[in-house]
């Protein structure tokens, strides 16, 4: 080993406890980078082999009603090179142990096994035999929350008929790694699933012999650049039977969802770990200046015995290396155990036949790369001080600190209220700005990773209270199929427990203004209604006109329109003419892209007779009630969904508690590891500097919490100063987070409670105070009496 | 000065520091009596165990053996918090390099000091006791090698110690500023009676102490009183 590597070696033993302190950061910083991409990774690697297993269309349809033959002549268009058409419908089932009828979705598949587009996965049980016309596959989730397994029965109302269907297999489908119920937010596997029937049974019992409502198709490969094109082709030619859907793959809410979360990963594994090793390489950077004027004389000397700039620079830069590597390590294995945590994570949330968590040797590799460029990074200051140094100057001991007044003194009444501890102190900062705007940058970043945490979880709350308070006050929706007559609103209404019903007409259109157009829907609400609201993003309550559309804003920004501008609306059912409809306003809408009209103008404006798909009611909440409601709801006919959204609050909030709060604790730490880093380094390179100074104070009869009570004073004021630039900065973070988190499925509010900048500040005093413990316990070990023998 | 009551009692005081495996005896059976308003000079050969000594009179380290009394009073087994009121309130340190704070003006750096103390004098005050109150704003930076001593003995009596120890407080200085600090030092020692320990290398300025400590392989060697201290000005160098 040469001398100097053995002089490295005892220059990192003398400073390991801060260098520890910036691989503790680089540590978290290099851990969130490799565990987001790695998880990210692993999602991409199942769902690539998931998506082909499973021959996942790259298109979807679902219409009112289309000849088969029709649909399958539709192979022949250019780009599309395989389609398939079948029946699904919303139905509910009669399940013994539930008192309130569970929804789920019945699709088509072919009677003997074969792969089509879409296929399953069969889990437990079989594939559909030859003996009965009534055999079930249902999805995996739904069979192990409700405890169903093959041989079972399921009692089911389909198409107004109370049938048994007998549950041969459980299944997985590509189609359907993400599934939430119609109309909810979450996935809840209990309260909805998914029902495989035989093609030859939907056609009888659907009375679709010949036909179908859901077309799904393959795209030649040259054509999947054009998806978007193809599909609105597709559509167009399709018109006359009824188009609800039309998207492509990237539309389609589940690959959508699974797209969305893992570009949301890449970015935030850039994004994140990005504060951390800026925070690290600034206080290597301060390290290194320290270093360099410590070693001074040393420098100077080895350069006048003739070791060239060339090697010393290497020598340093090792290390600074040494944190990167270390950090670089440590933050490879945290990655690998983050990529661990999340995946099983994801395992709950998204269904896969296999997610697991891999290896990938390039990601560590690229971990520690970084790793060790943001530890260079932070010598450079360092490095050129030591290059600067000519031998001669270098091995005489620098010139004392110039002393001298700061600006603070000038505010004369303020300055001289201060003991002679806080002048000090504000003098020391006043003085080391770089290293004063280190701290006080560490802490801003530190802060504003706590205000972001404290910001998701207030705005998940105010989502749930916006959503189930404000917008939603109903108990449940009853969703029809097909439009009824306003007296099944009336015999509702008088149903047993019914306290307040309101009517509710939903007309799925297509809107167009100039070359932009969206498929959507109109829902037709009561003027000054109880039970549905819409708000503005305030959460304030927008009156309804009585004429004219409410239309949510991101759906006004992306048909390019403002209040007060007209949209072409074409239903999908009825007569199927265009209307020019005026927008009077925007709305805010969380869940898809809501638009909202008058009941009796939109029912005017269709020149319908006062028609409902929707009722929205608010029901006693008492056992007998409840029970009786849902026995005379279980067997309304055309019913279709029963969205009980008392229990979609619940579920909710009980998934957000789980993956919010503890993702939040974890961030949290995250913050603190920077709090404490950049504490303990800058307080014990303080330490290491100012050995005498302390000294002689204890000599003079300071006790040992007053010497401390100086660092903790200087920290306070840093870290305070820091977090409360850290609050705007992690604010501005949540409305940058919330907006990356927006689809046409979903936005979120950004909220941010003033009670959450109450806590973020306690949080960092809290911080400073907890490491108050080692610096005492540091400056109990320092040996006074050498440190007063001590030349300067 | 021999019949003045005894301040400061040092009785069969041992010291051993432990380097490694190894046990260094640095004191080996000290005995000195240290009495009242005396000036004390400690000389002794380097590595002869004279700072070792200061700092156990100092009570900034304590005898691995002995006793040490102050006032009758043993000091030598207290804990670090009663320790540290001894120092607070009994002991004014004067250091070879002045030990001021470089943040802190003249006035500020003797506030340290009357910050803690109970009834100390005005930093002002103390600083025109040491001919600086036109200084009183500068930074020790913009101070002579002298002038900054002269701050550190304002910080030492500005508490109104009863025992001012001085470890070399010329040794860094020039000769015309070593004049002037000893002056200062002997007009503190006569005008207020605060007792002194000096240790200094200069063989020339025992002719100002009553007494002087001679210490070698960590025993006092000899104790002479000087009968006739001379000014520090009349000091034959």
């Amino acid at each position: 080993m040469e001398t100097l590597d053995r002089k490295l070696l005892r220059d990192v033993g003398q400073s390991w406890h801060m260098l520890l302190a910036v691989s503790a950061i680089i540590a978290v910083g290099i851990g969130c980078f490799v565990g987001m991409l790695s998880a990210a990774r692993n999602l991409e690697y199942a769902r690539s082999s998931y998506y082909s297993s499973c021959r996942l269309a790259d298109f979807w349809l679902d219409l009112k009603k289309a000849p088969a033959e029709e649909i399958k002549r539709l192979a022949m268009v250019p780009g599309i090179s395989e389609i398939r058409e079948r029946i699904q419908f919303h139905v509910l089932l009669d399940l013994a142990e539930t008192e309130k009828p569970i929804g789920a979705m019945v699709i088509s598949m072919p009677d003997e096994e074969e792969p089509v587009i879409n296929n399953i996965i069969i889990r437990t049980g079989t594939y559909f035999t030859h003996g009965r016309a009534n055999e079930v596959i249902i999805s995996e989730k739904f069979a192990k929350a409700r405890n169903i397994m093959p041989g079972d029965s399921i009692p089911a109302i389909l198409n107004n008929q109370r049938k048994e269907l007998i549950v041969v297999g459980t299944a997985i489908s590509a189609e359907f790694v993400y599934m939430v119920s119609p109309g909810s937010m979450i996935d809840d596997p209990g309260s909805y699933g998914l029902m495989y029937i035989k093609r030859s049974f939907a056609e009888d019992t659907f009375g679709f012999n010949g036909a179908c409502n859901s077309v799904v198709g393959l795209l030649a490969p040259e054509a999947r650049q054009e998806a978007e094109r193809i599909v609105n082709s597709l559509s167009d030619r399709l018109e006359s039977y009824g188009v609800f859907v039309a998207l492509p793959r990237a539309e389609q809410f589940s690959p959508m969802i699974l797209d969305g979360e893992m570009t949301q990963l890449k970015n935030m594994a850039y994004i994140f770990p990005s504060f951390f090793l800026v925070v690290a390489a600034l206080l290597l950077n301060v390290l290194m200046i320290r270093l360099a004027e410590q070693q001074r004389t040393v420098i100077g000397t080895l350069k006048a015995i003739g070791y060239e700039n060339r090697v010393l620079m290497i020598h340093f830069l090792k290390f600074a290396a040494t944190a990167g590597l270390a950090g670089g390590i440590f933050g490879c294995l945290f990655g690998y155990w983050l990529a661990g945590v999340t995946t099983k994570m994801y395992v709950e949330y998204f269904t896969f036949p296999k997610l697991t968590n891999s290896f990938y040797p390039d990601l560590l590799l690229a971990g520690l790369s970084v790793s060790i460029f943001f530890s260079m990074l932070g010598t450079l200051k360092g490095i050129r001080h030591i290059m600067r140094l000519e031998p001669a100057e270098a091995m005489r001991p620098a010139a004392p600190p110039i002393g001298g007044v700061v600006f603070l003194e000038k505010i004369r009444l303020f300055w001289q209220n201060l003991d002679v501890q806080w002048q000090m102190i504000l003098r020391g900062l006043l003085r080391n700005k770089g290293r004063t705007a280190v701290a006080v940058f560490s802490a801003a970043m530190g802060s504003s990773i706590v205000v972001l945490t404290f910001g998701f979880v207030d705005s998940m709350d105010e989502m749930v209270c916006l959503q189930f308070e404000r917008l939603l006050r109903s108990d449940y929706h009853l969703t029809f199929r097909n439009e009824m007559s306003f007296s099944t609103f009336d015999e509702i209404r008088r149903l047993p427990g019914i306290i307040h019903a309101e009517p509710v007409l939903i007309v799925p259109c297509t809107f167009q203004v100039r070359n932009h157009s969206k498929r959507g829907a109109i829902m037709g609400i009561v003027r000054k209604g109880e039970l549905t609201n819409p708000t503005n993003e305030k959460g304030d309550i927008i009156p309804l006109p009585s004429a004219g559309l409410l239309m949510s804003s991101r759906l006004m920004k992306r048909l390019e329109i403002s209040p007060g501008d007209s949209v072409d609306v074409l239903p999908v059912k009825g007569e199927r003419r265009t209307l020019t409809l005026p927008v009077v306003q925007g709305v805010s809408s969380m869940v898809g892209l809501m638009v909202y009209a008058e009941y009796d103008w939109l029912n005017h404006v269709l020149g319908s007779e006062r028609m409902i798909n929707e009722v929205h009611v608010l029901a006693a909440h008492g056992d007998t009630e409840k029970k009786e409601l849902m026995n005379k709801v279980r067997t309304m006919p055309g019913l279709e969904v029963l969205t009980d959204l008392g229990e979609q609050k619940q579920a909710l909030n009980s998934q957000l508690d789980r993956a919010m709060r503890s993702s939040a604790v974890i961030m949290i730490l995250f913050a603190a590891v920077i709090f404490f880093g950049a504490i303990l380094n800058g307080t014990l390179i303080a330490i290491s500097e100012r050995r005498r100074e302390m000294a002689t104070f204890r000599t003079m009869g300071y006790f040992e919490g007053e010497v401390a009570n100086l660092f903790l004073r200087e920290n306070m004021v840093t870290n305070v100063v820091g977090t409360l630039i850290g609050l705007p900065l992690g604010y501005w973070m949540l409305i940058g987070s919330m907006q990356m988190f927006v689809t046409d499925a979903y936005s979120f509010p950004a909220k941010l409670d003033a009670v959450s900048y109450g806590y973020t500040l306690g949080l960092a005093v809290l911080f400073v105070l907890l490491s108050q413990g080692i610096v005492r316990r540091t400056l109990r070990k320092q040996n006074w009496v050498e440190a007063l023998s001590l030349k300067e | 000065m021999t019949n003045s009551p005894i301040l400061m009692k040092l009785e069969n005081v041992h010291r051993t520091f432990q380097v490694g495996e190894i046990a260094v005896h640095v004191l080996r059976g000290v005995d000195l009596d240290i009495y009242a308003g005396e000036l004390l000079i400690i000389q002794g050969e380097s590595g002869s165990g004279k700072s070792t000594l200061m700092n156990m009179i100092g009570g900034i380290d304590q005898p691995s053996q002995g006793t040490i009394s102050f006032e009758e009073q043993d000091i030598s087994k207290l804990g670090d918090r009663r320790l540290t009121m001894f120092r607070r309130d009994q002991v004014g340190f004067v250091f070879q390099f002045y030990n001021l704070v470089p943040t802190l003006s003249a006035l500020e750096n003797v506030a340290t000091a009357t910050e803690i103390a109970d009834k100390p004098m005005d930093p002002a005050e103390a600083l025109d006791l040491v001919g600086l109150s036109d200084r009183i704003n500068h930074f020790p930076a913009q101070l002579s090698g002298g002038e900054q001593q002269r701050v550190a003995m304002a910080r030492a009596i500005a508490k109104h110690p009863k025992l001012m120890l001085c470890d070399e407080p010329t040794g860094a200085l020039d000769h015309e500023n070593t004049i002037m600090i000893l002056e200062l030092l002997q007009k503190i020692n006569h005008e207020t009676g605060t007792t002194m320990v000096m240790i200094t290398h200069a063989q020339a300025m025992t002719g100002m102490a009553n007494r002087i400590a001679l210490i070698a392989d960590g025993i006092i060697d000899k104790v002479s009183i000087n009968s006739a201290p001379v000014l520090a000005k009349e000091l034959v160098w």
